[in-house]
């Protein structure tokens, strides 16, 4: 039987940001970079010289739902 | 492959969820964009925000355009083209249509045409996990 995956928690270290875009470290432990523009975010990330990988904070106050294609 | 599922911050609510989240990579003539995307069996189509299009340097005028909806009236404008797209930890590479979004509440949704014909999906919530073929 599978046993349960360690989850990854990004929720502390995402709770600062209220919008914008965050640059993540690829182990998933900090953030690297931020930015209201994601070309901020990466601006600010490439300057530490490590890898990184983009998360958009949701700044409308909406619970995720699908998109549908209409026409 | 098998990945867990992300627990995000949703600042609006203050409150924290689980989301299937995995780390995508699209390529782009300019540079690559490495970023964390919902797989998302709703959507009929792969959605990302159009800022992505333009950090990697895609061009979007002979894109086609369509209008989406979600649970709500409003419809949002989608320019859509043809872009590769790894998931990172993956060989393989595959060229989907994406729809790119103006000012929407939108990260990086993956959606079915495209994303799920190429990849086999299974999720287990009860164990934190999601396994991608």
């Amino acid at each position: 039987m599978q046993k349960k995956m360690k989850l990854i928690d990004l929720s502390k270290i995402l709770r600062p940001f209220k919008s914008g875009w965050v640059a993540l470290s690829m182990d998933y432990k900090k953030v690297l970079g931020w930015g209201k523009t994601l070309q901020a975010a990466r601006k600010r990330a490439e300057k530490t010289g490590e890898e990184f990988s983009f998360y958009k904070i949701e700044s409308a106050p909406t619970i995720h739902v699908p998109y549908t294609l209409i026409k | 492959m098998i990945v867990s599922y992300k627990k995000v911050y949703i600042p609006s609510y203050n409150l924290s969820v689980l989301r299937p989240i995995v780390r995508v990579a699209i390529a782009g003539p300019k540079q690559q964009w490495i970023g964390e995307a919902l797989l998302d069996t709703g959507a009929d189509r792969s959605l990302f925000d159009i800022e992505v299009a333009r950090d990697v340097g895609l061009d979007l005028s002979n894109a086609s355009r369509q209008r989406f909806g979600g649970i709500g009236k409003d419809q949002v404008q989608v320019y859509t083209i043809d872009v590769g797209l790894g998931i990172i930890g993956m060989k393989e590479k595959v060229k989907i249509p994406i729809g790119f979004m103006e000012n929407a509440n939108i990260r990086a949704l993956l959606g079915q045409e495209g994303f799920f014909d190429a990849f086999k999906i299974t999720f287990d919530r009860r164990r934190d996990s999601i396994e991608i073929k």
